[in-house]
């Protein structure tokens, strides 16, 4: 069973993606409140897929990114971002950090779910 | 398919929205202030805004999120040094933000009209323009983020990638006409199916969707994976940290196979003596400075304290079932073991209760805008302090002392503090002190709020209340300066010349009282003519247990809070007064007269005939400055209480505030002493 780890600092939009990831049959969701959090939770068990959001305080998710795949183990781990903005300065951004992919809020639980079913079956 | 639910998450994110507005006031109010504003603020600033619109939009409030999108890009242009800080653009934001909230509410009820958001929306946005001379370019910009869905509330994928599409696409150019240099921008619209997604979609004919997300990647661009965006451009010599997704898309299948393994290798290598001790130790430290915190509905802690309560009660029940017990072998032995369930529950307790608190902070942040926002309507200068802010308080209490603070505060700015002018007159500093602070002494909280204006001008509040019938001209005479001065909480009573929108008639300091006096709390006032005033307010630390005494009247039993009670005494004949009609009694203490209740009488208790106070106990308790001797029969113990509320039909029960269980099963009724004295004084 996948293990995802959720980061956003917004507990709103936190339970959102949980919400969506248990309807869709992910039961094994972690949920972080920043690139902090995310990182140590990361640390501390090898999940199969993180979604993070952006904008965090503290540290923002392409610097969580960054910091992420330094690690052996999320070498190549699929990684999403949650984003507002999808243009090109956070495409260039999120593919220079490494991410896997986008998801542009607001989202619908079948979107979320369609791109999370492409990245785990890779 | 799964739906959100919008309700719940509008909760979610209206609770959110109020932390960051709070944010966004105090870096505003600050940036105002010192007329300046740092990189890190800004970027905090266009943070919160930015949150503010993305959680809008995911809870479907189009407009607020259109708005906040507009607040946002100004940000944005701050940010990016488009604009720079001046003079004027805080209060401007400020102004906005309150736009913003005004239509948050609006929307949230369902009584936005276009018309009114278009107007609102497009005054902003001309002060805002003000700011710059660009407005051409502003123009533009709003015009391809501002298109709203109907349905999500926010830029539509389609817009915004035909927009970008036609921004960098030219007539008649293809993908590869493209220089090089813009390809991480095109990459994502490849027109042809990547041999990838194909591969996937055949083995697994339920993803059927993937050729169209692919193939025609504008129609669906809700969400995307980076790699997409190097198919067909970036050759593999240059792709040096994406090889492995360029890789994924040539074999699939094998990579679903291999990829894991991977993972597993690197984590055997982890996990093996390469991994010196050290690195451990940082991870380690790393995971332990970790403040993570999740925010929990209150109602689900006041069930975990309801949950408790039960298991005091249980207790109790087990306690009292042992006193019963003949074998002094076993009894012994019981209460041996039952003490310690009894200390465990009380940790449980307090654990529990410590979740409630929440720093002072929480209270004191939302006064700084507010008391910036009065000043400047009133026109005079306020230094607004405060301290105790890690002093913690029961959360439920926040909501109802919030209010009562703010109308303190707005009234101590109108009629306390003097304007500039005269303070400068009479020999004061310009600007006036406003402080607020808080502390924890004796079990209490104590808030107080002092300001250095003019003082509580006390004959004038007399006067006032005389005219308006509150007191009568004789009571007037034998009243101290602070019962005076108490006056001001009396319903219906300004002294205020001018009326103003500020403060008002005076309507509301007795809601003030009476808010309080709910939260279980008292309030004191001490004011010096020409020296200001100092309202301390003095207030149980939660709602949830209860410190009280057991009380017998009669054949019945009641709780009296330990908080109100301030003395007790067997009184002498010559201490009791008859007055009037021998109807009422008063007790006599220390030159103090003191209203004399029954609570036989009060609860209809029937006793036996000449049943006199010299025979039982008289109780002086408070509920503000007012004080009243009840009459009881005897004090059974102290004991602490696990307060429940008493259902709709019973609120309006004299004297009763509410119900406990007691340990032997039974209902306890506690007593509300603001309730009686409410009914027996004025």
């Amino acid at each position: 069973m996948a293990k995802i780890l959720i980061v956003d600092d917004s507990n709103m939009l936190r339970d959102m993606v949980k919400y969506a990831l248990n309807e869709g049959g992910y039961p094994e969701v972690t949920e972080a409140v920043d690139g902090v959090d995310g990182l140590a939770k990361a640390t501390a068990v090898a999940f199969d897929l993180i979604v993070t959001d952006i904008n965090m305080p503290n540290m923002n998710g392409f610097d969580l990114i960054v910091e992420l795949r330094k690690l052996p183990t999320y070498a190549k781990t699929p990684i999403l971002t949650l984003t507002t903005e999808k243009n090109d300065e956070m495409k260039a951004k999120g593919k220079a950090v490494g991410a896997t992919g986008w998801i542009v809020k607001p989202f619908v639980p079948e979107q979320l779910l369609k791109a999370v079913g492409i990245v785990l079956s890779r | 398919m799964a739906t959100f639910d919008i309700n719940k998450y509008r909760q979610m994110f209206l609770e959110e929205a109020e932390d960051i507005f709070e944010t966004i006031d105090t870096i505003l109010l600050d940036a105002e202030e010192t007329n300046d504003m740092d990189t890190e603020t800004i970027n905090s600033l266009f943070r919160s805004v930015h949150t503010l619109k993305g959680n809008s939009a995911s809870v479907e409030l189009a407009m607020f999120a259109a708005l906040a999108h507009e607040l946002e890009f100004f940000m944005d242009r701050l940010r990016n040094g488009d604009l720079t800080f001046e003079e004027g653009m805080a209060s401007l934001l400020m102004e906005g933000i309150d736009t913003l909230k005004q239509i948050l509410e609006l929307e949230l009820s369902e009584q936005l009209e276009d018309h009114f958001y278009e107007t609102t929306k497009s005054v902003l946005l001309q002060k805002l323009n003000s700011f710059s001379e660009d407005t051409a370019e502003i123009a533009i910009i709003n015009e391809i983020y501002g298109e709203e869905n109907q349905e999500f509330g926010l830029i539509t994928p389609e817009t915004v990638g035909e927009d970008f599409g036609l921004l960098e696409i030219h007539d008649g150019e293809t993908i590869d006409d493209i220089p090089e240099s813009l390809d991480d921008y095109f990459g994502f619209f490849d027109d042809e199916p990547t041999p990838a997604p194909i591969a996937i979609e055949s083995s697994d004919d339920s993803f059927g969707f993937f050729d169209d997300l692919i193939s025609t990647a504008t129609s669906d661009d809700s969400f995307g994976f980076f790699d997409e965006m190097d198919l067909k451009a970036i050759t593999s010599d240059d792709t040096e940290g994406f090889g492995f997704f360029t890789e994924t898309f040539s074999a699939p299948e094998n990579k679903i196979e291999s990829a894991p393994k991977v993972v597993k290798e690197i984590e055997k290598a982890n996990k093996s003596d390469k991994v010196d001790k050290v690195d451990k130790e940082i991870k380690k430290t790393k995971i332990d400075n970790t403040v993570s915190s999740i925010r929990v509905d209150l109602s689900k802690i006041d069930e975990l304290m309801n949950n408790i309560g039960e298991l005091v009660i249980a207790h109790s029940m087990l306690t009292q079932y042992t006193s019963t017990m003949e074998d002094q072998k076993i009894k012994s032995d019981l209460s041996e073991r039952l003490d310690l369930i009894d200390r465990h529950i009380r940790e449980l307790q307090e654990s529990v209760m410590s979740v409630r608190m929440v720093p002072m902070e929480t209270v004191f942040s939302k006064f700084p805008r507010v008391i910036r926002d009065t000043a400047k309507k009133l026109g005079k200068k306020i230094d607004f302090r405060h301290s105790g802010e890690s002093v913690e308080i029961d959360k439920a209490m926040i909501e109802g002392l919030t209010d009562p603070l703010m109308h303190i505060v707005r009234n101590a700015m109108d009629h306390g503090i003097e304007s500039s002018e005269h303070r400068l007159k009479i020999g004061k500093s310009e600007t006036g002190i406003l402080m607020m602070s808080a502390e924890q002494a004796n079990g209490q909280m104590i808030i107080k709020i002092q300001d250095d204006g003019s003082g509580i001008n006390v004959d004038r509040v007399t006067a006032k209340a005389i005219e308006n019938g509150v007191i009568e001209e004789h009571q007037a005479a034998s009243m101290s300066k602070e019962d005076k001065a108490m006056l001001i909480f009396a319903p219906g009573l300004s002294t205020a010349k001018e009326v103003t929108d500020i403060s008002g008639r005076g309507v509301g300091m007795d809601v003030v009282m009476s808010n309080i006096k709910k939260l279980g709390g008292i309030v004191k006032v001490d004011t010096e003519d020409g020296f200001g005033t100092t309202l301390t307010i003095a207030l149980p630390l939660t709602l949830a247990i209860l410190d009280g005494l057991n009380i017998r009247v009669g054949e019945e039993q009641f709780i009296l809070p330990l908080s109100v009670i301030i003395e007790s005494l067997n009184p002498e004949p010559e201490m009791i007064k008859q007055i009037g009609d021998k109807s009422s009694e008063i007790l006599m203490l220390r030159n103090e007269f003191i209203p004399i209740i029954r609570l036989h009488e009060l609860f209809n208790i029937q006793l036996e005939d000449d049943h006199q106070l010299t025979d039982g106990l008289l109780i002086v308790v408070r509920s503000g400055s007012d004080k009243v001797a009840l009459f009881v029969d005897e004090f059974m113990n102290q004991q602490q209480f696990v307060i429940k509320p008493l259902d709709k039909n019973f609120r309006n029960a004299r004297g009763i505030g509410g119900a406990t269980v007691r340990g032997d099963g039974t209902i306890g009724l506690i007593i509300d002493t603001m309730n009686i004295l409410e009914r027996t004084t004025y």
